[in-house]
């Protein structure tokens, strides 16, 4: 199949799966994407607000850990060590 | 005995417990999600700083160096815990997620009524101030096969690369992806449905 022939078979075809192309939504976190992928990714997001959504998504839940971390290097900790588990850790460290 | 060695039997590592215990503490429940093991990791950080304390450079803050310590520690941990090289089942298995998304008819693989992921109105950091979230945030992470939240929290929390990931728990790169986005589909609908979902905040 030519090139052309592909990309106008991607434009038509604005219906490709979601379930499809979802898996590249998050790859395109952990690594690059090829040229095609890339392609599949920005038609089907042209048409597809769910996708879109999702996609969002994915940067909100990044963003969340994210924040999580800075927040536990600020100590705004969110668990901490009860009184017990103190001694018990030191006891551990004066025998 | 020379001054270096009576330095060391004199210091007295508990101070470390009253220092930076609770944030040891945080930083380990963040990862592996389960108070018992997280103090395990604490007890096998603070017993190894003893040993080492002698290469401890005050160049870098106490606290630092502690939290290096403990960051080899949690990935001993996982590493520990995927010692085969193979997928189970279980985590190789995506069809568990089919049915978030049609499965006949003219809209078929696109996502069901139930699962289609809609706009998210809030902010990281408010969203985050919320005990109920965060709680919402363990249980979600709580309830994926443990490999795959292992995964989740090196990639998203530590922001290891991929392929030190794969190194550590042993699996490739394929592997890897997949279950990268088999966290990812698991997350976003459990948040949404237990969060986003119900009625504001």
């Amino acid at each position: 199949m030519s090139f052309k022939l592909k990309i106008k078979r991607w434009v038509s075809n604005k219906a490709e799966e979601c379930k499809k192309v979802s898996p590249l939504y998050s790859f395109a976190l952990d690594r690059k994407l090829t040229f095609f992928e890339k392609m599949r990714v920005k038609f089907h997001l042209m048409t597809c607000n769910a996708c879109t959504s999702y996609v969002t998504n994915l940067n909100f839940m990044h963003d969340v850990f994210h924040t999580q971390e800075l927040q536990i290097e600020e100590e705004k900790l969110h668990a901490t060590l009860s009184d017990e588990a103190k001694e018990r850790l030191k006891n551990k460290l004066k025998s | 005995m020379n001054i270096a060695e009576t330095a060391t039997t004199k210091f007295d590592a508990t101070i470390w417990v009253d220092q930076h215990g609770d944030f040891l503490f945080a930083f380990a429940f963040s990862r592996v999600r389960d108070e018992w093991i997280a103090e395990d990791l604490v007890q096998d950080t603070l017993l190894a700083a003893m040993q080492s304390r002698n290469s401890f450079e005050a160049k870098s803050a106490e606290r630092t160096w502690l939290c290096g310590i403990l960051k080899h520690k949690i990935i001993d941990h996982f590493r520990k815990s995927s010692r085969e090289v193979e997928l189970t089942e279980e985590e190789a298995d995506m069809s568990s997620y089919d049915y978030m998304f049609q499965s006949e008819g003219v809209a078929k693989g696109h996502w069901t009524a139930e699962s289609k992921p809609t706009v998210w109105q809030e902010n990281p950091e408010e969203v985050l101030e919320h005990a109920e979230f965060r709680g919402i945030l363990t249980h979600c992470l709580g309830e994926l096969p443990e490999r795959v939240a292992n995964c989740f929290t090196l990639r998203e929390m530590d922001g290891y690369e991929s392929q030190e990931i794969c190194d550590f728990l042993n699996i490739s790169p394929n592997n890897f992806w997949v279950m990268m986005h088999r966290a990812r589909l698991h997350l976003r609908r459990c948040i949404d449905n237990n969060w986003f979902k119900k009625v504001q905040h």
